[in-house]
């Protein structure tokens, strides 16, 4: 939980400024409302690598990786159980 | 901080820059004119291995890290006159070599990159069209699944290699949904039906490094020739492009190197009004500058080849290496025409055609104004 509520501020602060965001569901698409672009996901993931202390490779930044809140979340609890 | 580069490194560029100055500058400036490929040239540089530089031993590669692949490559650019051959090799090797290693299949690297380590097929990639540049990912050609294949319909353009290759790296949509997380990326081979490249474009620079259009019409590609996932093109074009931006903009760095060794040997040979023009501030200063931009060009592209040796991300720093090397280019060989004088202008100096060559490195990967736009955003703009 605590996870999606960062990475949503950093969305809305951040990357999909121009949006006005006020709220991004936890389910919703980033990629078919054009909240995340392709730079938009690379600043995601330099955010995440430093903010989590991971680290995401090139193969990991596929759609299904960024579609969603909850599936980045899970992506980050997976790679933080891994290491 | 050590800035030196390895005794294997050195070593490596120097025999580089021998085996350029000796085999690859005959008959450049006739090449350029009738806008020729250097066929003997690009089979010369794959029995010496470069084609294979970034690629493991077991595919027939080097093996080099990106350091030394950009440090060979600013060698080459130091020595070798044919930028154009320069640029069909950068094209073949890190926009369709480093994909295929890094996202390919078992069978995909076996099947494509001892091939084109041996520069027995010549490579490239596609994403370019005629509507969307600067906008790649509103590309619009198509991929549909249908069975154990997809079908391709579209076209593409200013597509580097594209005349001459044996496989080209195109990326098509696959998801109409998902934006840039829709689109795919599919090694198409020559011979496919549907496939076809128009003639080589005249262009004002890089005249020895043809490019063309390509045309999709029902072609079928087998779904083994997809690379990576479906979705999977905006990794692998990210990826693609910082090996791009460090070692194809590390030859323009050698060929900056050589208009100062070229303009300092003028100015110090051309007397006027009594003296060296060398001795006149207004052509030393010039040189001075040409001297700054190398140096800063240089610490800036090594740290993000350093930065990506270390498994970082580098997209700003990449950014900034991407523009600023590039635009040192254009006002570097300006500047070496100026110092020159007449001369420079001649057609037989060769100076004028590395301004002509200079240019399009403002617009391939990346123009200037997108790389700016990054950074801007990088800066919270």
């Amino acid at each position: 939980m605590q996870t999606v509520e960062t990475l949503k501020r950093f969305i809305i602060g951040e990357i999909a400024t121009e949006l006005d965001l006020k709220d991004i569901a936890a389910d919703q698409s980033l990629l078919e409302t054009g909240i995340l672009d392709s730079l938009g996901i690379l600043k995601l993931v330099t955010f995440i690598e430093a903010q989590f202390l991971l680290k995401i490779d090139d193969e990991e930044m596929i759609p299904e990786n960024f579609e969603t809140l909850s599936g980045i979340s899970k992506m980050i609890s997976a790679k933080k159980a891994s290491s | 901080m050590d800035f030196t580069f390895t005794e294997e490194q050195v070593r490596f560029k120097e025999s580089v820059v021998k085996f350029s100055l000796r085999e690859l500058n005959d008959g450049v400036t006739e090449r350029d004119k009738k806008g020729e490929f250097f066929r003997e040239g690009w089979r010369k540089c794959a029995d010496f291995g470069i084609l294979g530089l970034p690629v493991p031993k077991e595919y027939g590669g080097l093996e080099a890290d990106i350091v030394t692949c950009a440090v060979l490559m600013q060698g080459l650019g130091y020595a070798c006159r044919d930028s154009g051959l320069l640029f069909v090799m950068g094209s073949h090797i890190w926009t369709c070599e480093i994909p295929i290693l890094h996202f390919g299949t078992k069978e995909q690297k076996e099947k494509f990159l001892p091939r084109l380590c041996k520069g027995e097929i010549i490579g490239g990639h596609a994403i370019t069209e005629p509507d969307s540049g600067s906008d790649a990912f509103g590309l619009k050609t198509t991929a549909v699944k249908d069975g154990d294949r997809y079908i391709l319909n579209g076209s593409k353009m200013f597509i580097s290699n594209a005349p001459i290759a044996d496989i080209l790296l195109i990326f098509a949509r696959t998801d109409k949904t998902k934006g840039f997380g829709g689109i795919s990326a599919f090694i198409v081979e020559k011979g496919f039906p549907g496939f076809s490249v128009g003639k080589p474009l005249e262009k004002m620079g890089l005249k020895t490094a043809p490019i063309g259009e390509v045309i999709l019409q029902d072609c079928p590609v087998p779904v083994e020739n997809r690379l990576g996932k479906e979705g999977m093109a905006s990794a692998i074009f990210n990826s693609e492009m910082d090996w791009e931006r460090c070692c194809l903009f590390a030859t323009q760095l050698g060929v900056m190197e050589y208009q100062v060794e070229t303009c300092v040997k003028y100015a110090k040979e051309r007397p006027q009004f009594g003296k060296p023009i060398g001795k006149y501030q207004s052509i030393s200063h010039k040189i001075a500058d040409m001297k700054m931009r190398i140096e800063l060009g240089s610490l800036i592209l090594y740290k993000v080849a350093w930065m990506k040796a270390q498994g970082k991300k580098a997209p700003i720093e990449s950014a900034i290496a991407k523009v600023y090397v590039s635009e040192s280019y254009v006002k570097s060989s300006l500047d070496a025409i100026q110092i020159h004088g007449g001369y420079g202008y001649m057609t037989e100096f060769g100076l004028e055609k590395d301004l002509r060559d200079s240019i399009a490195g403002k617009i391939y990967s990346g123009t200037s104004e997108i790389q700016r736009n990054i950074i801007a955003s990088w800066l919270g703009l």
